[in-house]
């Protein structure tokens, strides 16, 4: 699989291994969106493949995606009218419209490749998830044993009454 | 609302605010039961999601929730509580927070008639969530005057004393005694709060004193004056203050003063009605220093109020006239039309952008005896600006992108006032103690909710809805 970031031949290529063993072949600046990947290459060079273990092919492939996306919108083009944000807030608000799975294995994926701005963009579409929710649907959404006593909550409750109206 | 109407315990009064009455245990056992609800798929893997997700993420996802969401989340369970609730939280939330969830903070009164005089008086705060577009309300039953809003805090005085006040959790920081006397009615006070670095500014320029800012900062905790104003145009008389009409704007970086004079050349005698001159000066307040901007305002008429406005990181000027009812028709009506002025700081050149001509408000229900409504104040956020009008409590909406002005109707309850910004979560600290700092934090106190609580629906209307079913 290749991802075409820019046809500039002088940029260097990064080769890189998910977890099932298909190798993505990648321009330098997109690998570099990923912090981590950034140290690798600067360790050990773009000679050798890096092996990302705990990432699959699927959830690596649309993190490159979305990697490749961001390093074109810093490029400047000459032919091309620049990216306007609100473009960029409309694709990654496409990019994010994923299965709840796959958003979870995104998260994963962001969080061991240290881009911050995936991490926040896949946290923000986590938290908008669980909007309007009470308490109650959340415990019961989430799994989560509801250890207060009725005077705990009720303490709670009090401190910001408004919130729950 | 509906839990509440579900689960209300049988032999719980109606009552005002906070309910006396116990609540039956048998309903907090139903709430508990959570079985009323089938999870879909969705939520199922959700729930795998959830689960699976180490600590140290489930944090970060929680940052990126709103405040209101925040306060209701402390009770899903004692870690979620214990985390919300510590300083590193808030600096989690300072980084990641959601910067697009934004409020306008209001004060909501209660108006009284005595002796056919209409007094207003303030019983609590209240919060326009404008992407939920509801109204949050809370008693409060202390006097304050917010003077300013930023970031999530208000700078208030009770006339003796400045604070910096954090509204979701009442935590409070007292500021040092300002070096200028008189600073509630005759300043204009503003209110910039860096929410990385966890400080703050407060900038006070007099309206009649001496044409300087005073300006404190939290870093240091103390307040200094500013170089003088230069006052180098011949017909400039500044002699006492900035000007009744004057007023101040941060923008790019820097903070923006328009003065006025009543220019008559060396008649000092002042008249009322007489043309008002505006000017407009900026101060950089990291280097202590002053400029003209050379804008060059038309002179306009005393009754025009005018602000300035930031809208769309551009640089506006409202100016509103006075509006005066017309008995017989029920309505107010303004003489001159409403504006808006987009000014161009680079060759000081003025370009109005929106004219309403001559708007009329429907009002019924106002009393009779007043002459004249002043608009309060103009604040801008994202593309959109905002008249409030004191006494009236409704106000006017300017939408930059498609130039569309919407008429809110009056709500007699809530003057809304400040910029549109980002609550703050309670735990998050400003002005991080300094040495011989003064940091005084009050813990919570516990508020009650009005019987009234407003909503707007997605046209932005404003609704009462009174809230009829308590179950706490």
């Amino acid at each position: 699989m290749h991802f075409q970031g820019s046809p500039n031949m002088a940029e260097k290529r990064v080769k890189l291994i998910s977890s099932d063993n298909d190798e993505f072949e990648v321009d330098e600046a997109v690998a570099f969106e990923s912090e981590t990947l950034r140290n690798m290459i600067q360790d050990t060079g773009t000679n050798v493949p890096i092996s990302i273990p705990n990432v699959s092919s699927d959830i690596l492939a649309k993190v490159l995606e979305y990697c490749s996306y961001h390093a074109e919108t810093m490029e400047t083009h000459d032919d091309k009218p620049p990216i306007t944000d609100a473009q960029i807030r409309e694709w990654d608000a496409d990019f994010v419209d994923v299965h709840p799975a796959t958003l979870y294995s995104l998260i994963l994926a962001a969080n061991y490749l240290n881009i911050k701005n995936l991490l926040d963009l896949i946290c923000q579409a986590v938290a908008n998830n669980i909007r309007g929710k009470t308490a109650v649907e959340i415990r019961k959404i989430l799994h989560i044993q509801d250890d207060f006593t009725y005077e705990e909550e009720m303490e709670i409750r009090r401190e910001t009454k408004w919130a729950f109206d | 609302m509906w839990l509440n109407r579900m689960y209300k315990p049988p032999g719980a009064k109606h009552t005002l605010g906070w309910p006396t009455v116990a609540v039956d245990e048998s309903a907090w056992d139903l709430l508990r039961a959570d079985a009323w609800k089938v999870m879909s798929m969705d939520e199922q893997v959700m729930a795998d999601v959830w689960s699976q997700l180490p600590t140290a993420l489930v944090d970060l996802l929680l940052s990126h929730v709103s405040v209101p969401e925040f306060c209701r989340f402390r009770t899903v369970c004692p870690r979620w509580n214990s985390t919300l609730c510590t300083p590193e939280f808030g600096d989690l939330c300072a980084e990641n927070g959601n910067k697009d969830h934004r409020s306008i903070m209001g004060q909501c009164f209660l108006r009284k008639i005595r002796d056919s005089l209409v007094s207003r008086e303030i019983v609590g705060w209240s919060i326009l969530d404008l992407n939920d577009r509801r109204w949050y309300t809370w008693k409060d039953e202390q006097h304050k005057h917010p003077l300013a809003t930023d970031g999530g805090f208000v700078l208030w005085s009770n006339y003796v004393e400045m604070t910096i006040f954090n509204p979701i959790s009442r935590s409070s920081q007292v500021l040092p005694d300002p070096p200028c006397s008189d600073f509630n009615n005759s300043i204009i006070a503003k209110l910039i709060v860096d929410s990385v670095s966890c400080t703050f500014k407060v900038f006070l320029i007099h309206r009649r004193e001496k044409p300087e800012v005073c300006m404190f900062e939290s870093a240091t905790n103390q307040w200094r004056n500013s170089s003088a104003m230069p006052l180098t145009r011949t017909n400039v008389r500044l002699k006492a203050g900035v000007g009744v009409q004057a007023h101040s704007v941060v923008f790019q970086g820097l903070l923006y003063i328009s003065t006025t004079t009543v220019h008559i050349d060396d008649n000092l005698s002042l008249q009322e009605h007489s043309p008002i001159k505006y000017w407009l000066f900026s101060y950089n307040f990291l280097e202590d220093s002053w400029a003209d901007t050379h804008v060059d305002f038309p002179k306009c008429s005393g009754n025009v109020k005018k602000d300035l406005v930031v809208s769309g990181a551009r640089l506006f000027l409202m100016s509103g006239d006075t509006l005066f009812p017309e008995a017989s028709q029920g309505c107010l009506r303004m003489k001159e039309p409403l504006s808006v002025t987009e000014i161009e700081l680079a060759d000081g050149s003025l370009e109005t952008v929106s004219l309403l001509s001559n708007p009329v408000f429907d009002a019924q229900e106002l009393e009779a005896n007043r002459r004249s409504f002043d608009f309060n104040h103009a604040y801008g956020f994202d593309n959109s600006m905002m008249l409030t009008y004191r006494g009236l409590g409704f106000s006017i909406m300017y939408e930059l992108v498609t130039g569309f002005w919407e008429l809110r109707p009056p709500d007699q309850t809530v003057p809304v006032f400040g910029n549109a910004m980002p609550l703050r979560q309670p735990c998050a600290v400003l002005g991080k103690p300094v040495a011989g700092g003064l940091v005084h934090c009050t813990p919570f106190q516990y508020s009650t909710l009005l019987e009234k609580t407003l909503y707007i629906d997605h046209r932005c209307q404003i609704h009462s809805q009174i809230l009829e079913d308590y179950i706490w």
